[in-house]
């Protein structure tokens, strides 16, 4: 059987929790070769490598040589560094969120956005209920929105993101974007100021914010209200969510990125869900792939995951500061 | 709520309905009047000269209650009023202090304190069943309001959606996280109907987020979450089992019904918060929520309108008056 020319694709930085499902998907993608890992933790590449069959690599050039795109995808503070280095190299870049932990750095990934094609890893417009809500939206069935409630929480993951040198933040930072990310690309709007508290009692010694709420204007007159904490108990069945529930002239509209799926109740009592069906994570990376493949520009622009990251900027410094803060431009 | 209460009342052994005031009085509530002998007149002072009552009920629009219960305080009737106490915090603690300083008990219906779900979790939360509460979020939605003239529309008698609706969340928040330090908020655009958020900064460092709606086409819900370092309660009134009763308008065509969900049909948080005032009344316990705690639920809602108007956190102790943050 004649081999295709696959496309050699390296995973640069693998310390996120969402590497393992991005690594899964590119290995198991039939437009994909996947070369090998690096890490600045070496045995965070090796473990990652044995298991996806393919090599780990020692050094930030061994993996630009042998690729023709990098998906990078370490740590929040480790991630302005490896996505200089692509660029140098000429590389596509597949960049995960957030985009940059402070306005500083994301303003620097804009500008280096600009010399090579970078797409971020925003999985959820590739949702079928996030599509949908948006296909509604647009069409005019629900008239003009009045008003979003949206939750994207979780429990709290453990591991770096207890370490504020390497999360460089808390859920605010961690969890805006995504919600932030859809607001923008389903009603057209942009982040115009917000209004946050952020909380600190389901962690105590945690260097960030465990918990927040967020309200947000946006410049259609839409409002947003926005909870992004780890406030799910470890182990709770639908521990991480994504909803948005619409408010409009005609009627409401739900999202729920992350549904019961299949319940099930085991011998001690204990309920447990199961996610079944839609897997976004395949649809973005199709998606990637196939723009770096047929030279197409990125297709979740950085200038997008800027605009909804800076939604995390002006939280934090409201819940400093108290009083509502434009979202930067 | 005039014929929810009489009702109560009718079921309540010890207390006894002299009289019923009302400007206009609905079909079915002069039914029940007639039914029980009750007397029926149109005046505050017809009903406390006439009738002479102990105790009364007010259950009329928001922007009366002041007035209506300065009236009984005078009379030496203790009061239960509707909540919310007042249009202000500022009428609100006028009300209250025209109480104390007429020797008059005076109850205020925040029935969400004895709804089962609710009264349950503050129970749990109270007790560090979840720890030190670090984050709760409560959401109550409802078609457009009805009422006699459409008297709930108009915010400035009813106080619109942060009061009508919002206060009952404010004060069971309060009740189960303690006092509030700051409050920010944002409505939808005026012209597209109505929705609210809020959000609490209370005293302890925990978080509350109030969501309000009157756009929903399925009706009355609501729900409520606490967590905190030992997990998580909650409860949904559209996912759980309910029981629905449905209370059809006064007069037809004129209002949306309301609906009331229960989690079991023995249930009865608005005969058990009447049942409650009476027995205070009659020199038993305080009920679940005092006066203080009205005043505090109506100075967080203003704090709320307060803070989307002006589109900044506001202060709690802006609007609150002393002792009720």
């Amino acid at each position: 059987m004649a081999k295709r020319a696959r496309l050699p694709v390296a995973v640069l930085g693998a310390g996120h929790v969402h590497a393992p499902g991005y690594i899964r998907c590119l290995q198991a993608h039939p437009d994909v070769d996947l070369v090998g890992i690096y890490d600045e933790t070496a045995a965070t590449a090796r473990h990652l490598a044995e298991e996806a069959g393919t090599s780990a690599f020692r050094s930030v050039p061994e993996a630009l040589e042998n690729a023709r795109a990098v998906a990078i995808c370490p740590e929040p503070t480790r991630q302005l560094a490896l996505v200089q280095a692509a660029v140098s190299a000429g590389l596509p870049v597949l960049c995960e969120k957030p985009f940059g932990t402070n306005l500083a750095e994301a303003t620097a990934l804009l500008r280096l956005s600009e010399k090579v094609p970078l797409s971020v890893a925003l999985p959820v417009r590739y949702h079928p209920a996030a599509v949908k809500l948006k296909v509604t939206v647009q069409s005019g069935a629900l008239g003009a929105s009045a008003a979003v409630w949206a939750t994207n929480r979780n429990s709290f993951p453990g591991g770096w993101f207890a370490d504020r040198s390497l999360a460089g933040g808390g859920c605010l930072l961690d969890h805006l974007v995504h919600v932030a990310d859809l607001v923008r690309w389903i009603w057209g709007t942009e982040l115009v100021s917000a209004m946050a508290e952020a909380g600190t009692r389901h962690y105590p010694g945690l260097e960030a914010e465990d918990t927040a709420a967020v309200l947000v204007r946006c410049s259609n007159g839409l409002v947003v209200s926005l909870d992004p904490s780890m406030s799910r108990p470890r182990g709770m069945p639908g521990a991480l969510d994504l909803t948005l529930k619409v408010w409009a002239e005609r009627g409401t509209a739900r999202a729920d990125i992350f549904p019961p799926g299949v319940e099930w109740v085991d011998e001690h009592g204990f309920l447990h869900q199961e996610a079944v069906g839609a897997d976004m994570d395949r649809g973005m990376l199709d998606d990637w792939v196939g723009s770096v493949v047929r030279d197409r520009p990125a297709p979740v622009p950085a200038r997008d995951a800027f605009a909804a990251t800076c939604l995390s900027f002006a939280a934090q410094q409201s819940a400093i500061e108290h009083r509502a803060v434009p979202v930067p431009h | 709520m005039a014929q929810v209460h009489l009702r109560s009342l009718l079921s309540l052994a010890g207390a006894e309905v002299c009289g019923l005031a009302a400007l206009e009085v609905a079909p079915a509530l002069s039914d029940l009047c007639q039914s029980q002998s009750i007397p029926v007149g149109t005046g505050v002072e017809w009903l406390l000269d006439a009738c002479r009552p102990g105790a009364i009920v007010v259950a009329t629009p928001t922007d009366t209650h002041a007035g209506l219960v300065a009236e009984a305080a005078r009379a030496g009737c203790h009061v239960f009023c509707e909540k919310p106490l007042g249009r202000t915090a500022a009428e609100a603690a006028n009300t209250l202090s025209g109480c104390q300083e007429a020797g008059v008990k005076l109850a205020v219906g925040h029935v969400v304190r004895y709804f089962p779900a609710y009264a349950r979790i503050a129970e749990m939360v109270k007790a560090g069943q979840i720890g030190p509460p670090g984050m709760a979020k409560c959401r109550r939605v409802s078609g457009p309001p009805g009422g006699q003239r459409g008297w709930y529309r108009d915010a400035v008698r009813s106080g619109g959606l942060m009061l009508d609706m919002g206060v009952h969340d404010f004060d069971w928040l309060r009740w189960c996280l303690g006092p509030v330090e700051r409050v920010s908020a944002l409505t939808s655009p005026a012209n597209l109907g109505q929705a609210a958020m809020v959000v609490l900064a209370h005293v302890s460092g925990a978080i509350s987020v109030v969501e309000l709606s009157w756009m929903d086409p399925e009706g009355f819900a609501t729900a409520v979450e606490v967590s905190g370092p030992k997990g998580l309660v909650r409860h949904d009134s559209r996912r759980s089992p309910t029981y629905l009763t449905e209370l059809w308008p006064a007069n037809e065509g004129s209002d949306p019904a309301v609906r009331v969900h229960l989690a079991t049909p023995t249930d009865d948080p608005y005969r058990d918060e009447v049942a409650a005032a009476l027995s205070w009344f009659g020199g038993g316990p305080q009920p679940r929520s005092t006066g203080l705690d009205a005043v505090a639920a109506v100075a967080l809602a203003e704090a709320a309108e307060r803070s989307a108007a002006r589109g900044e956190p506001v202060p709690a102790g802006e609007v609150a008056p002393e002792g009720a943050l």
